[in-house]
């Protein structure tokens, strides 16, 4: 199993938690709470990570999806960066906020801070990922299926009138994450598929400068 | 002539001027508009920019409210109670809510017409892209297809490809999403308008009235206060911050009337302490009290019934008579009596003559400010004198038995030369280096704390004052926007304008060259889009109107130029008022972030472009103003030197002129020194005590000539002008500081150097 997804499905999970266990019966709930438990434990002991993973968008007026490739980074220390490659841009969440960077082709940096709250998607990554629980709660309603083929678990907004994002589904087997789909209004949704992790102790000099937010910032 | 013969209508003119201004409406005669003040200028962008300042800009509220939790039933039920205030209000003319969906709210129009607006400018990027091909495709239409299928791709890569790709704003050549990305390029980095808190909420107010207006500005304030109490009887705690013109011309209002009690407290203080030092018997300055009010009765009287409307700033600097008239009193009060009386009272009226002269230039200045100023202090001076003329009485006037001999003053005369020469070379050091630079805000009364949350708060609402704005005219908005963008071009690129993405005059040209390629060019693009999987029907409204524009619009500016009218009218709240026409004018507002000089430089690149910021093109009237004033001036003031060396001889008429010349001189170099730059009002201060202090000189030699020190009337005289003007300089408003020091320098310079060079011009005389 690859071991970074493991974390990041604990991270997830145990943001979770809770949720889940309001949700099944008592022998279910010991038992993925004893799992979670053992996740958050290998969770901790990595203190950065940087998972390649594959995002398809599918939109109503095109047949096919879009593929595109990005990198999650998360590094206790410094928070979580979504970066798009081929773009140029990068989305920063920390415990300051949002922040998203974009890289012009003659260098120019430009900066724009977002509060959390601006962006329910951003928000909800900042939340799992960030272990936030309570925020987590504070914006979605979450339900958990089990069957066969894996587990799911379906996040809804609260507020009615921020439904832009209309859902986020996790679908994953046993401890890993095999998919998340975020579906939005106007029939768009989005896919994403982690990939292979590549092990990290921690981030360069280098690296922190290019993915995670600055002091001043 | 018969005294009583003059008396009686004197009396009986006087008091039907009391009875006028216990009946005057002051609030009506009372103009507290520093704004008004500035000429109506002929120049179009002048006139659009004092449009906008009136109509839409100064009218503006910027009203932030800060304080929202999580708590959203709470929250609506807040603004709910904000939105019902605002409603209510006669005052507000309309509210725009101010947010993330601003720039797309504003590209509704935009997208409504999307292929009028946004096409032309789609059109001639692709076509010149075409042209730049080596080897070059055989057909555009299919060429350009084929690219906005690859443009299409790569956004929908991108990662706002998801946030935008809405169908009110997608379309297949991209045209409203590339706009918008425009527009949002514009706004400031970091926590502006797109990305503002949750926790605060804007709204942008358009007043009704003149924030010029008292009644406006007392509304606003009881407005914001009852917001603030609908807001906590709901039981929840919000700040209310608001800002604006009306906010900070209220301000500055309140610090005027404030000057006016402080200055002239000051000033009539000053005057009586003075007095008491320097005269024998001070309470005798009683018999100057009549005079000093029928000055200030005749002075308003008469600017009331001269002008509609009296600026409140000829009041404050009306306070100067206190000081001025005064004089008349002093001189036929404190008369020297050896031989004769003196100075003479025929001395006196040539004094008070000249300095009616002296005032009375200013009556030729195109500023009404201006004009005002002189009409007030020169019908005061004439009331004042005709008032000490006729009220003290002959035996008052030469009472001997009262008077003291005056003791001469005792300092070494190397002490003396060696401080006049100090003074001197000072002032020529400070001649050296003139600047004379008018600044509209001068005029106010700053209030840096304000101010400086005023600036805070726009930035909340996208305005950043680091950037400078340009007003683009022209007779239609195609040729506006080919000027505005050639603006950008000059600045790199830099900037943000309308030109950025509505159809400019070279593309609307082209789109009609090529225009018969443009259907063959829709046919190509729908087949590209199939053959791509993409779903026709998604964007079915977008090729059914490309199906007919050409036939509708037959690439006729008429029709450009009607739907970008629909869209300037359509622009709300901070973006309105950012295109629009004046008779047959039309206009753009653009910004760039360009420091001073390069904005400068900028403007003068192309005469349909006024630099619109920092109300630099008004101080650049003002400015113009200022050289007018003084060309009118010096001519003015020759030829009261003129008329002085006809009535008193070359030799002593020149000696008279000389000193307060030197004088003005050392004044101005001094000041030039004191102030950061010298304004229109140094010039006027440089006039008025020209005036004044030609009195003391006229005195001073006439006394020398006759054997006399300087009489006594005329130091007890420069004590008192000296204490009211100085009094000026604790005024808040910058301009009146400088007219104070002018003036006080200048009649002390003058005398100091009369009363240093006694020696020399005895033996001259």
């Amino acid at each position: 199993m690859n071991k970074l997804i493991v974390a990041t499905l604990v991270v997830f999970a145990t943001a979770l938690g809770s949720a889940l266990f309001g949700q099944g019966g008592p022998d279910q709930d010991d038992r993925i709470r004893d799992k979670l438990d053992e996740l958050q434990r290998y969770s901790d002991s990595v203190a950065a990570r940087e998972i390649p993973f594959e995002e398809k968008r599918y939109f109503p007026f095109r047949k096919a999806p879009v593929e595109v490739a990005g990198v999650l980074r998360m590094w206790k220390r410094k928070g979580i960066s979504i970066s798009y490659p081929k773009y140029r841009t990068l989305i920063i969440y920390d415990d300051k906020g949002v922040l998203m960077r974009k890289v012009s082709k003659d260098g120019t940096v430009r900066e724009r801070i977002t509060d959390i709250e601006s962006s329910n998607t951003i928000a909800l990554l900042g939340a799992a990922f960030g272990f936030d629980q309570v925020r987590l709660h504070q914006i979605f309603s979450m339900t958990w299926e089990e069957s066969e083929k894996g587990w799911k678990i379906l996040m809804v907004p609260n507020d009615p009138e921020e439904r832009k994002l209309e859902s986020v589904s996790i679908f994953g087997d046993k401890l890993q994450i095999e998919s998340i789909v975020l579906s939005f209004v106007d029939r768009k949704r989005i896919e994403i598929l982690p990939q292979e992790e590549i092990p990290k102790n921690g981030f360069s000099g280098a690296e922190e400068t290019k993915y995670f937010r600055g002091d001043s910032g | 002539m018969n005294r009583k013969l003059l008396t009686l209508p004197f009396y009986g003119l006087l008091s039907a001027a009391v009875v006028y201004l216990c009946f005057v409406d002051y609030s009506e005669k009372l103009e507290k508009d520093v704004s008004s003040i500035l000429p109506q200028s002929e120049s179009d962008a002048a006139r659009i920019a004092r449009q906008l300042i009136d109509e839409q800009q100064g009218r503006a509220v910027y009203l932030q409210i800060i304080g929202f939790t999580s708590d959203k039933d709470r929250g609506s039920q807040v603004e709910e109670a904000i939105d019902e205030r605002l409603g209510k209000s006669s005052l507000i003319q309309s509210v725009v809510k101010i947010d993330p969906d601003t720039n797309v709210g504003a590209l509704k129009a935009v997208g409504e017409n999307r292929l009028e607006l946004l096409f032309p400018k789609w059109f001639f990027d692709k076509r010149k892209q075409f042209e730049e091909l080596e080897p070059r495709p055989d057909e555009f239409p299919d060429w350009a297809a084929k690219r906005a299928v690859e443009e299409m791709g790569a956004f929908l890569e991108s990662p706002m490809a998801m946030e935008l790709a809405r169908p009110e704003l997608l379309d297949p050549l991209l045209l409203g999403i590339n706009a918008l990305l425009v527009m949002d390029e514009q706004e400031p980095e970091g926590d502006s308008a797109l990305s503002h808190s949750d926790s605060s909420r804007l709204y942008w107010l358009m007043l009704n009235e003149s924030p010029f207006s008292p009644s406006t500005q007392e509304s606003l304030q009881s407005l914001m206060s009852d917001l603030s109490s609908d807001v906590s009887s709901l039981d929840y705690r919000l700040e209310v911050r608001y800002g604006g013109l009306a906010k900070l011309a209220g301000a500055s209002r309140e610090r005027i009337q404030k000057d006016v009690y402080t200055i002239n407290l000051i000033s009539i203080l000053g005057v009586l302490v003075v007095a008491s030092l320097l005269a024998p018997n001070p309470w005798r300055l009683g018999w100057a009290i009549p005079s000093l009010l029928a000055g200030a009765v005749g002075a308003v009287t008469v600017s009331f019934l001269v002008f509609e409307q009296v600026n409140i700033l000829v009041l404050i600097i009306g306070s100067i008579l206190i000081g001025t008239t005064i004089d008349y009193s002093i001189h036929l009060i404190f008369r020297d009596h050896n031989t004769e009386s003196f100075p003479t009272e025929n001395l006196v009226l040539y004094a008070c003559l000249s300095t009616v002269v002296g005032f009375s230039i200013l009556l030729f200045a195109e500023l009404a400010l201006i004009r005002q100023i002189g009409v007030f202090v020169g019908s005061g001076l004439v009331v004042a004198f005709a008032m000490a003329r006729l009220s003290i009485r002959p035996r008052e006037r030469s009472n001997r038995a009262t008077v003291k001999e005056a003791k001469s003053v005792k300092i070494p005369p190397l002490v003396l030369h060696c401080f006049a020469g100090v003074v001197m070379i000072t002032g020529i050091a400070g001649l050296t280096q003139l600047d004379w630079k008018d600044d509209l805000r001068n005029l106010e009364a700053p209030d840096a704390e304000l101010i400086r949350e005023d600036v805070a708060l726009r930035e909340q609402f996208g305005e950043v004052e680091s950037k400078s704005v340009f007003i683009t005219t022209g007779s239609t908005y195609l040729d506006v926007f080919q000027s505005e963008f050639e603006l950008f071009q000059l600045a790199s690129g830099k900037g943000f304008g309308y030109s950025k993405f509505l159809p400019r005059r070279v593309q609307v040209n082209l789109l009609r060259e090529y225009s018969r390629e443009i259907p063959q060019f829709f046919v190509a693009l729908k087949e590209a889009f199939a053959s791509e999987g993409y779903d026709l029907d998604s964007f079915d409204p977008f090729f059914q109107s490309a199906a007919t524009f050409q036939q509708d619009t037959g690439f006729g500016d008429a029709f450009f130029e009607d739907r970008i009218q629909e869209l300037a009218d359509s622009l709300v709240g901070p973006m309105s008022g950012a295109l629009g026409k004046s008779n047959e004018m039309r206009w753009s507002l653009s910004s760039i972030g360009s420091g001073e000089d390069q904005s400068q430089s900028l403007a003068r690149s192309s005469d349909k472009v006024t630099l619109f910021s920092k109300l630099s093109f008004l101080n650049q009237t003002l400015d113009r103003h200022r050289e007018v004033l003084f060309r009118f001036g010096m001519i003015a003031m020759f030829s009261v030197a003129v008329v002085i060396v006809i009535v008193f001889g070359w030799r002593k008429g020149s000696l008279i002129v000389i000193y307060p010349i030197l004088g003005g001189s050392a004044a101005i170099g001094i000041c030039s020194l004191l102030f950061p730059s010298l304004n229109m009002f140094h010039l006027i201060g440089c006039f008025l005590g020209g005036a004044i202090a030609l009195d003391y000189s006229l005195f001073s030699i006439e006394s020398y000539a006759r054997g006399l020190p300087i009489p006594r009337s005329v130091w007890i005289s420069a004590g008192t002008t000296n204490a009211s003007f100085l009094a000026l300089t604790f005024s808040a408003i910058p301009v009146v500081q400088g007219l104070g020091a002018v003036v006080a320098l200048l009649s002390c310079v003058t005398l100091l150097l009369l009363f240093s060079n006694q020696s020399v011009l005895r033996r001259i005389l």
